[in-house]
């Protein structure tokens, strides 16, 4: 993948091929201590503890279809290369936690890529689902709820209509843009 | 010489699966390193050169009926890899060649054969 934001796409289907209808989707940018961290927690059905080993086998899948599973290995090896952690964990209450935590300024590293346009293939799905994106940059936070946003609109304008999925693709990249826009590059660095 | 001792000699290759791997013949060639690029990009019967060593290679080589794969600068498979190769049945190589090496001398193979 070009993108980690393809890879937390791929992560996020699986938790809504898991019947999840609760997405918290955080990405962690702290230059300061040369971190990148995203976290998909979902409350889809979850993974039993026996099976999370399983599923980072390429070759395991629940899918009738397939052979091979590609979605958590191939995050798995695009943040092993650069010397990460991955980790899936069951959620407390119920559901899945997927972390993965780059070194920040890795060349390895793929780039975030478009976050935006990942949120708003979620939510242009046809099931219904609250999703929260959190967007973290050194001490700055940036963050969105879909249910907020619904009230906002009142309940009778469907979030995935066209026209709301352009303006929220917006907002997230202008907001995630202006949590970096104060640190200067002379300052830190690599962005995104 | 038959068509794998053809390519394993021009490229120096070393086969770490068991002979009755080299089944079929190649068709051509595919190099790559980005997984997804390959996904979307080899044919079946390929034979894909990477500098990857681990068993997702052997998952998506097996996805796309890959003819071969070589592994580039003296890299050696890790372990599980190998052992997927051979379930798999797919010729799992190594070369001290890097990957430019490797895809020109295979180029060459495979243009003269038309
Ligand atoms: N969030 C999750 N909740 C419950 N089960 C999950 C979750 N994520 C993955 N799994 C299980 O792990 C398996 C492997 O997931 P992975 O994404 O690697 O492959 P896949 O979804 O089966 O296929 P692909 O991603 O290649 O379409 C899934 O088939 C599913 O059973
Ligand atoms: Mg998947």
């Amino acid at each position: 993948m070009e993108e980690l934001s393809q890879h937390i796409l791929d992560v996020a289907f699986n938790s809504l091929e898991a019947g999840a209808d609760r997405l918290e989707i955080t990405v962690s940018e702290n230059i300061l201590i040369n971190l990148l961290q995203i976290e998909v927690r979902d409350n889809g059905r979850g993974i039993s503890p026996a099976d999370i080993p399983r599923v980072m086998d390429p070759f395991y899948t629940t899918k009738k279809e397939k052979r091979v599973g590609l979605g958590i290995p191939l995050f798995r090896e695009a943040v092993e290369r650069c010397g990460g952690i991955f980790e899936i964990k069951p959620a407390p209450q119920a559901g899945t936690v997927v972390t993965a935590t780059f070194p920040h300024d890795h060349l390895d590293r793929a780039p975030l890529g478009d976050i935006a346009g990942t949120i708003t293939v979620l939510m242009a799905g046809n099931t219904p689902l609250r999703l929260i994106y959190r967007h973290r940059y050194n001490e700055k936070i940036f963050s969105f709820d879909t249910k907020d946003f619904q009230s906002l609109l009142g309940e009778d304008i469907p979030l995935r209509s066209p026209e709301v999925l352009v303006w929220m693709g917006k907002h997230l990249v202008e907001n995630i843009a202006n949590l970096k826009e104060a640190d200067t590059l002379e300052k830190f660095g690599r962005t995104g | 010489m038959n068509h794998w001792e053809k390519i394993i000699s021009s490229l120096d290759l070393t086969l770490l699966t068991s002979l009755k791997t080299l089944n079929n013949n190649a068709r051509g060639a595919y190099c790559g390193d980005l997984l997804s690029d390959v996904l979307a990009n080899a044919s079946g019967g390929d034979l894909w050169i990477t500098i990857h060593r681990h068993r997702s290679v052997i998952a998506v080589a097996s996805l796309l009926n890959i003819g071969g794969v070589i592994i580039t600068g003296g890299r050696q498979p890790n372990q599980d890899a190998l052992i997927d190769a051979e379930k798999e049945g797919i010729p799992l190589f190594s070369t001290p060649l890097n990957n430019f090496q490797a895809s020109g001398r295979l180029y060459k193979i495979f243009s003269k054969q038309g």
